[in-house]
């Protein structure tokens, strides 16, 4: 194998995603804007499910939690970016400090500030949470879900509580969004090709082994932990500067389905299996949405959108429980030895 | 028309293999146990000794073969089910049901015999050759020592009144005393009842005084089989069991398979 | 002190509710290993189920407007049989699977329910007078009681002793126990797996349905996620209580309960909304102090 072909093998799923993305993203130009927004939407899912796989791929502990930081940087983010009237801020959230009230910064800021949120909040909650394992630690997340939505959800002064932030600067398009999900994309490839992310795999699949070197596993957990908030908080950043208004009840229990019925439906422990994940979701509540409009081949009664995506993940759960690529990435084909007589 | 003679043979397994995933754990194994004899299965860890017995008793299943039970196949049936036709199975590591007391366990045991008045006749008789459950009638199962605790499963698989008892390995952290105590119950109850049994052992000496068929498992394979009083003598036992003799030829006279 | 007295029956009452949701989910997890985040909706669908179907704003009464008993009936089958429909449709297909692909399926589950939920009756809470003669107070000098919460006090502690009685004085509920301690050696032994299942998933809905029932004549208002509200605190109790524990979920119930209210009660008005916030972080602080909470029965880590 000459060096090429074996730094291709190394890289090969994080190229054909890119590939993939880039391609999709072209579907964008001069279609309709709707399009375009489908589009951008889904890049920025990826990037949150990306985010999402980060820590359930390779630790192997279901997550309830990303959408919560997903909110915590789709807020902060906002804090910074918001408004595009500039008197309106002082209004809406005067819980916020001068520096912020006063000044509306670029998207670039934003993005720093979720990131910086996202990963700070994971981190002194990741100290006590890489301590559990298995159900317990799904039912902490959950329960840390619960929490960010009942404090931003009361948090008046600075989140407009149940209601709405509005007026954020939309500055992402398809091209900021793609761009984005290609960041994150090598960015978690990168992750779970280190030292790190073997050494936590491992401790995935040998539990018992994993036992026995304790302190290390939690180590391994919490930068994986961190790491996907942080990307999950970037998630949410472009999603604030994407659809311009953010409430709270966007990050709770859907979104979090959603982003869960992704995961499981391309495949829990591949990166490719993320992104397909999301991808097929999408165009599968694209058509059911177009359908129950009656743009297609017929009607469909309302509703049928999410009972159809629920009834596919369990489908997906009972018949190919390791999502739709089985549990592997993209790979390159290998080229057999030739046979000998 | 001249009438059959009764058959023998009580549990036929041909040639089963069992894996877990991509791991043989059983590869090839055929084994007989006559009715009313008491058959042991030696081998070191791992070598696929629980495996055998989980199958028959229909916890898993085998890749290929077949496990026929007084003539009926049983492959592929449901535990509940096996149980009911009259194989009763103790587990190794005593799988008592903590939150449960000695009675209860017992009674669960008796669902599956429906005959409440023959069954508590049984459990008089249970209690009665295990004085120490008596005792601690009422009292959760998690508190019993570990003796007690093989006591009460092994006492538990017989009110379910079977036809042929698995035991996977009864002596396993239990003091030599008692596992001698177990050993002469389960030998009275063949004498009495006709009780058929198949045990588990990594131990050989102790087992070898009672068995009349000894089988050896190494690594998924049967390496030797015989009666055991021939097998007492000579070494093919221990090269069997270490793995020192493959296929070949002794003077005495125990199968190689 | 009249305060106190009312704070505290209003907590027993909250913690009854929370106990039996809770029950119900404890129960499943002892036999099942399985999480049902759709237990819920078993709940939503039990008060949905007094209503005739439609979007509609105002609510046309059906079962809603027949007789006590008639009505209980009607109500409990109608659970149950979305229960043992969601084993039979979904659960039984995952016997065998991990304890995390239950969950996300139970959530799915949950999600559909949901969903189908929505399209039928709408998403406008809609509102509904269940025996409305239970309004009233009991009054003793200072202390006014509603007649409701000791209704539903009473009535929870009926269906704990019915319970009980049916897991330590039947040959099924020991079965259920002994299923629950170690489901395969009860198979071994000649215990019915699928009958058992299907047991716990009726207890399970009888016990959603007195849940829904309560909560409706409590609130008088029905809306999709009306069981997530109750069933998430349930979740904490169960965890809190021990998971595989049934005590353990009831006291948790009612542990969750009565912070609940006394929180509410005697918070300063500023940091009342915060009261959940506070409640999910003592579960995260138990769940690091005592993963296997306060009645330790069994872990739920795999033994080595």
């Amino acid at each position: 194998m000459t060096k090429l072909t074996k730094l291709a093998r190394s890289i090969w799923p994080a190229l054909v995603l890119t590939v993939l993305l880039v391609a999709a993203s072209l579907l964008s130009l001069g279609a309709s804007g709707s399009t375009a927004e489908i589009i951008t939407e889904m890049m920025t899912r990826i990037v949150m499910v990306v985010g999402l796989y980060i820590f359930v791929g390779n630790s192997g502990i279901l997550s309830y939690a990303h959408i919560g930081f997903a909110a915590i940087g789709a807020y902060a983010s906002a804090w910074f970016t918001c408004c595009t009237l500039p008197m309106v801020k002082p209004l809406y959230l005067p819980g916020l400090p001068d520096f912020l009230l006063n000044n509306a910064y670029p998207f670039e800021v934003g993005l720093l500030s979720a990131a910086v949120a996202s990963g700070g909040v994971a981190f002194v909650i990741g100290i006590i949470f890489v301590r559990l394992a298995g159900i317990a630690a799904s039912i902490a997340s959950f329960a840390f879900l619960a929490i960010v939505y009942a404090v931003y959800g009361n948090w008046e002064s600075v989140t407009a509580g149940t209601s709405s932030i509005s007026n954020i600067p939309v500055v992402v398009g398809p091209g900021i969004a793609t761009m984005g999900a290609v960041c994150v994309v090598w960015v978690a490839f990168a992750f779970q090709s280190s030292r790190y992310g073997f050494m936590l795999r491992a401790s995935r699949d040998e539990p018992v082994a994993a036992r026995s070197s304790g302190v290390r596993v939690r180590h391994m957990r919490l930068i994986a932990w961190v790491l996907s908030a942080v990307v999950a908080g970037i998630g949410g950043a472009l999603y604030s500067s994407f659809m311009g208004i953010l409430t709270i009840d966007n990050f709770y229990l859907t979104l979090t389905f959603l982003t869960i019925a992704m995961l499981t439906v391309g495949g829990l422990q591949s990166l490719s299996g993320a992104v397909v994940g999301v991808i097929c979701v999408t165009i599968v509540t694209t058509s059911l949405r177009a359908m129950e409009s009656g743009n297609w081949l017929f009607q469909l009664p309302k509703g049928m959108q999410e009972i159809g995506l629920g009834v596919i993940m369990i489908l997906i759960l009972i018949f190919r429980p390791k999502g739709l690529l089985n549990g592997r990435e993209f790979t390159l084909p290998k080229r057999r030895p030739p046979q000998k007589a | 028309m001249i009438p059959e003679p009764p058959t023998r043979l009580l549990l036929d397994i041909g040639d089963i293999s069992i894996s877990y995933g991509r791991l043989t754990a059983v590869r090839d194994v055929s084994l007989s146990v006559d009715k009313g004899s008491v058959t042991v299965i030696v081998g070191p860890n791992g070598a696929g000794k629980s495996t055998i017995l989980q199958a028959i008793a229909g916890g898993i299943r085998p890749a290929n073969g077949r496990i026929e039970f007084d003539g009926e196949t049983i492959v592929g049936r449901r535990p509940e089910d096996i149980a009911a036709s009259g194989i009763s199975f103790v587990p190794e590591g005593r799988h008592v049901f903590p939150t449960l007391t000695v009675r209860e366990n017992l009674l669960l045991a008796s669902h599956v015999v429906r005959d409440k008045s023959g069954s508590s006749r049984d459990m008089e008789r249970l209690l009665d050759l295990f004085p120490r459950l008596r005792e601690r009638f009422s009292q959760s199962a998690g508190k019993l020592s570990g003796g007690e605790q093989q006591m009460l499963v092994i006492a538990r698989a017989l009110m379910t009144r079977p036809r042929l008892l698995l035991v996977d390995e009864p002596s396993l952290g239990l003091a030599p005393k008692i596992v001698d105590e177990v050993y002469q119950l389960l030998l009275k109850l063949r004498q009495e009842q006709g009780l058929t049994l198949l045990i588990n052992e990594q131990t050989s000496k102790r087992v070898l005084k009672f068995a009349d068929t000894v089988y050896v498992l190494r690594d998924g394979s049967i390496r030797l089989k015989g009666p055991a009083e021939q097998l007492r003598v000579g070494t093919e036992l221990s090269d069997a069991y270490f793995g020192s003799a493959s296929h070949h030829e002794s003077g005495t006279e125990g199968s190689y398979i | 002190m009249a305060y106190f007295i009312q704070t505290l029956i209003d907590a027993l009452s909250l913690g009854s509710l929370y106990a039996l949701a809770a029950l119900g989910i404890g129960l499943l997890f002892g036999i099942l290993r399985l999480i049902n985040f759709a237990h819920g909706d078993y709940i939503t669908i039990g008060a949905y189920s007094l209503i005739v179907p439609s979007t509609a704003a105002t609510t046309t009464v059906f079962i809603g407007g027949w007789h006590t008993v008639p009505l209980i009936l009607a109500v409990c089958i109608i659970v149950v049989a979305a229960a043992l429909l969601s084993d039979r449709f979904v659960f039984r297909f995952l016997r065998r699977s991990h304890p995390a692909t239950l969950m996300v399926a139970s959530f799915a589950l949950g999600y559909v329910i949901q969903n189908v939920i929505l399209a039928i009756y709408g998403s406008r809470p809609k509102s509904i007078g269940l025996w409305p003669q239970l309004s009233r107070f009991l009054v003793i000098g200072e202390i006014r009681l509603p007649i409701l919460q000791l209704v539903v006090i009473s009535s929870t502690i009926i269906l704990l002793l019915l319970l009980t009685l049916f897991l330590y004085r039947t040959r099924f509920g020991i079965q259920m126990r002994a299923a629950s301690d170690d489901f395969m050696m009860a198979r071994y032994l000649g215990v019915r797996a699928d009958f058992v299942i299907g047991l716990a998933f009726a207890i399970s809905g009888l016990l959603a349905c007195a849940v829904s029932l309560l909560l409706v004549t409590q609130t008088g208002v029905l809306s999709p996620t009306m069981g997530l509200g109750v069933v998430l605190y349930a979740f904490i109790a169960t965890v809190i209580g021990g998971m595989g524990s049934l005590t353990g979920s009831v006291l948790g119930g009612v542990a969750v309960g009565m912070a609940s209210s006394f929180l509410q009660a005697y918070l300063p008005p500023d940091a009342r909304p915060f009261r959940d916030a506070f409640l999910f972080g003592l579960v995260v602080l138990l769940l690091v102090v005592r993963p296997s909470g306060l009645v330790k029965v069994k872990g739920i880590e795999e033994r080595v």
